[in-house]
């Protein structure tokens, strides 16, 4: 259906659109703020939300993991490998990691840093080779975490010293997001067990597929491994998690607040504007008003203008949001469509709450011009 | 029958403290057809007078009929609307056309919210060819001289087919020339058999009305 067509069919379309026309600077404006209120909702919630899902994305293996390490009471400061197969044994299905973890000085050439130097029997189980390939199994040589890498400006199949003895280098790891498992793993070097001058294992890193098994088998560890002393710290992140899902609600809602206000500041503009025209127009009324129109008539006619406005500010607004989305998803997620679910609820509220400030600003001048009685609109 | 009547119309304003007395007992009976002209010095009441018989305003007292019989002092305002809108166009000495919208949409105003548009559009066309305007149907009325505004407005009250034509001073914006243009629709409207009353300061109205009163503070003067 043409426009022409639709303002023959619904002639307050076109009143609407001709009155607004007339005052185009003015009906600019007052779209412009619904745009911006819209873009604001719709926008700051979804930043909110691409924002949570970047956030959640780091922390997504930290949910589904506990350590363990020596506890209070224990008698001993490092994890034997009989504690490591009765880990193994209580965890049941869970992937079980036992880790050697300590700092020393890594030399590259004449260049030296402080690293996190990490023993792990089997690399490739959490990591992938961005140069070079994982071993499966190992007894020589190391890998590099990403950023390390970078810092010391080392490659594959370079040489590497840590902490005096010389390696070469037999992969550098992809830059990994994973946390928990491993702390950092990006800046640190991984080492075979067996080249650690102890035997025994400082953590025991264990990942179930989802945080409701990983919370049921870190209290069975809890309650199997301890009993009454506190030998072994069993940790997950129950509370972390919770603690950030909370944070999270609540910058949402603050975000949402702010979006909300910049609505509400729209819709008074939308109101003046109204008001403004219903008292320039108090003749025009008043003439409407004589020929027959009823003030119902009259109080349609008025807020068809309104809602105009913010339909209009609403559907500019939207586009823009989307616009706007797909740029923070690039940003923060990597990837320009990847909304996460639940985004487009935030632009629906937002085209919602855009109309709805307008319609509702709308309400009380269009009353008023309604009122007036045609006599006292034409009497000058 | 006549096309419509006033009884002792009384019609008093509260303004301030004191209330003005705008119509004092007037009786008016307009037949159909006929060309009345209401004179008077200003602030006589011609006005008043002219939106009681509009049912733009209820008198205080006394009653205005219809030649259907219906009262108009006992209806609601939506009631008023209504039959304001079946028996009774209005031509005001300001125009006070949209200037949003073209001189057919301006004469189809008042249909506009009644549905078949296509009827309405024929009809506004062939209502300001009737007053000499068939070339001017997608003009603005910016676009357009002060008596072929008023032209306009003479086809916007004939949309909805009136009985009464009701003109507040309808050349009183108007040089001689294009004023007597206007009165010669009028007269045209008249044989149709169209009621025409109009308030005016303008001697050559009276001419052309077939019967003039004169409301003197708020009474006919005989």
């Amino acid at each position: 259906m043409t426009l022409g067509a639709l303002t023959r069919r619904f002639p307050t379309v076109l009143l609407a659109k001709r009155n607004l026309s007339r005052a185009r600077a003015r009906s600019l404006l007052a779209t412009l703020g619904i745009v911006i209120g819209v873009v604001a909702i719709s926008s700051l919630g979804m930043f909110g939300l691409a924002f949570q899902e970047s956030q959640l994305e780091r922390a997504s293996a930290l949910t589904t993991t506990a350590v363990v390490t020596p506890g209070e009471d224990a008698t001993f400061d490092r994890l034997s490998e009989d504690h490591v197969a009765a880990i193994d044994r209580e965890s049941g299905a869970a992937d079980v990691y036992a880790m050697k973890t300590t700092r020393g000085t890594v030399t590259r050439l004449k260049q030296s840093t402080d690293a996190s130097v990490k023993g792990l029997e089997e690399p490739g189980r959490l990591f992938e080779a961005e140069e070079g390939k994982i071993p499966e199994s190992w007894r020589s040589g190391v890998v590099v975490g990403a950023t390390l890498a970078e810092d010391l400006d080392v490659h594959a199949g370079e040489s590497l010293t840590v902490d005096g003895t010389t390696y070469r280098v037999r992969a550098v790891l992809a830059e990994t997001r994973m946390f928990g498992l491993v702390n950092q793993p990006n800046e640190a070097v991984f080492l075979p067990p067996s080249e650690f001058s102890y035997e025994r294992y400082d953590r025991v890193a264990v990942q179930e597929d989802s945080p409701a098994e990983i919370r049921r088998t870190s209290d069975r560890l809890e309650a199997t491994l301890n009993n009454r002393k506190e030998r072994f710290d069993v940790r997950d992140f129950r509370s972390s998690v919770e603690r950030f899902m909370e944070q999270m609600a609540t910058i949402q809602q603050f975000l949402l607040g702010v979006g909300g206000v910049s609505l509400l500041v729209a819709s008074v503009s939308i109101l003046n504007v109204m008001l403004m025209s219903a008292v320039e127009r108090r003749e025009e009324i008043g003439v409407l008003r004589a020929v027959g129109y009823h003030r119902l008539d009259v109080l349609r006619l008025m807020l068809g203008e309104a809602t105009l406005l913010g339909v209009i500010g609403a559907v500019v607004g939207s586009v823009l949001s989307v616009a706007l989305g797909m740029a923070l998803n690039a940003m923060l997620l990597g990837d320009p469509t990847a909304f996460p679910p639940g985004a487009f609820r935030y632009v629906a509220l937002g085209f919602a709450f855009g109309v709805g400030a307008a319609v509702i600003s709308g309400l009380y001048p269009a009353w008023k011009a309604s009122n007036a009685r045609p006599v006292e609109a034409l009497r000058d | 029958m006549a096309a419509i009547s006033a009884e002792s119309v009384v019609k008093e304003y509260e303004s301030g403290s004191r209330t003005l007395r705008a119509l004092k007992g007037v009786d008016v009976t307009i037949e159909p057809g006929e060309f009345v002209s209401v004179v008077g010095p200003s602030g006589s009441g011609k006005s008043t007078l002219l939106n009681v018989l509009g049912l733009l305003d209820v008198p205080t007292s006394g009653r205005v009929a219809l030649d259907d019989g219906l009262t108009a002092g006992s209806l609601s305002t939506s009631e008023r609307t209504d039959l304001r809108k079946r028996h009774i166009g209005f031509v005001f000495q300001q125009f006070y056309l949209l200037p949003t919208l073209t001189a057919r949409e301006n004469v189809e105003v008042p249909r506009l919210l009644e549905g078949e548009p296509g009827e309405t559009r024929d009809r506004a066309r062939r209502l300001l060819e009737r007053v000499g305007l068939g070339d001017r149907l997608d003009h603005y009325p910016d676009e357009l001289s002060g008596g072929q505004k008023q032209r306009v407005a003479v086809a916007r009250s004939l949309i909805n087919d009136p009985d009464i034509l009701l003109a507040d001073e309808p050349t009183g914006n108007l040089d001689r020339e294009t004023g007597n243009r206007v009165l010669d629709v009028f007269s045209e409207i008249v044989d149709d058999g169209v009621s025409v009353v109009t308030v005016t300061h303008d001697e050559l109205v009276t001419e052309y009305a077939d019967r003039t009163i004169t409301l003197v503070d708020g009474e006919i003067d005989p």
